[in-house]
């Protein structure tokens, strides 16, 4: 997951210049996305099929790699109606369809989910990069 | 214009709560002989480092330009400057950012 958001592209130039003072997140939530996500756009999956954004934590980035991995794993579901999930972005708010995009990116083998299933991504399976 | 490499932590350990990084509270700019890389600024002969302000990011271009013009700045030998470095310290310190500049620039020593 190389991609930065438009949001947090320009969040972070401020951070490093000093341009003006960004909003540190205070949480961190994954979502899954039914197409490929852009920089603006999510295109999230709908809260009617037993989806909800899921906490999301890290340990402290590497360096010089410029990296960090989620330190806990995370479930989705069990789901009540078929998805094909995509894609996978990160926000910065727990309410579907709101907040501020942070990272974006597109899963690395796309998942079906059906009624039932549950999708998780382990621990350390989640990379987010600014190289 | 990429980030230095502990830089690119930082910010990581800002948006990602995996770390309480320290925010730059000045930034200075100096200029390069050689495109800088993660591993060297290739400062040239030019002094000092002249303080460098920002206006905020454009969003969605994703692009920032400085806000003060910045001179004064001499050149203690020859050297061409086709770089620069955006550092948070006068002196020393932690490389922030870098790139090239747009038209490179000729300097004979103490000239401005």
């Amino acid at each position: 997951m190389a991609n930065v958001s438009a949001y947090l592209s320009k969040a972070l130039l401020d951070w490093v210049l000093g341009g003006a003072t960004p909003v540190q997140p205070t949480s961190r939530l994954a979502a899954l996305s039914l197409g490929t996500p852009t920089s603006v756009s999510g295109s999230e999956v709908g809260s009617a099929s037993g989806y909800a954004r899921q906490t999301a934590l890290f340990g402290a980035a590497a360096s010089p790699a410029g990296s960090a991995s989620n330190t806990a794993g995370m479930t989705f579901g069990p789901f009540s109606s078929s998805n094909a999930i995509q894609g996978l972005f990160l926000a910065d708010t727990v309410s579907i369809f709101s907040g501020n995009m942070l990272w974006y990116g597109t899963l690395l083998t796309a998942r079906t989910v059906l009624p039932g299933d549950t999708l998780t991504v382990a621990a350390g399976n989640l990379l987010i990069t600014l190289a | 214009m990429p980030f230095d490499p502990r830089v690119q932590k930082s910010a990581l350990d800002w948006v990602l709560g995996g770390g309480a990084p320290v925010r730059a509270t000045s930034r200075f700019i100096s200029f390069a002989t050689q495109s800088p890389r993660s591993d060297s600024a290739f400062d040239g002969p030019f002094s000092p480092r002249v303080t460098v302000s920002f206006a905020a990011a454009n969003s969605p271009q994703m692009s920032v330009t400085n806000l003060n013009a910045f001179s004064n700045v001499t050149a203690t030998a020859a050297g061409t400057a086709v770089g620069f470095n955006i550092w948070d310290a006068a002196a020393g310190g932690q490389r922030l950012a870098w790139g090239t500049v747009t038209a490179i620039s000729d300097a004979r020593a103490r000239t401005t």
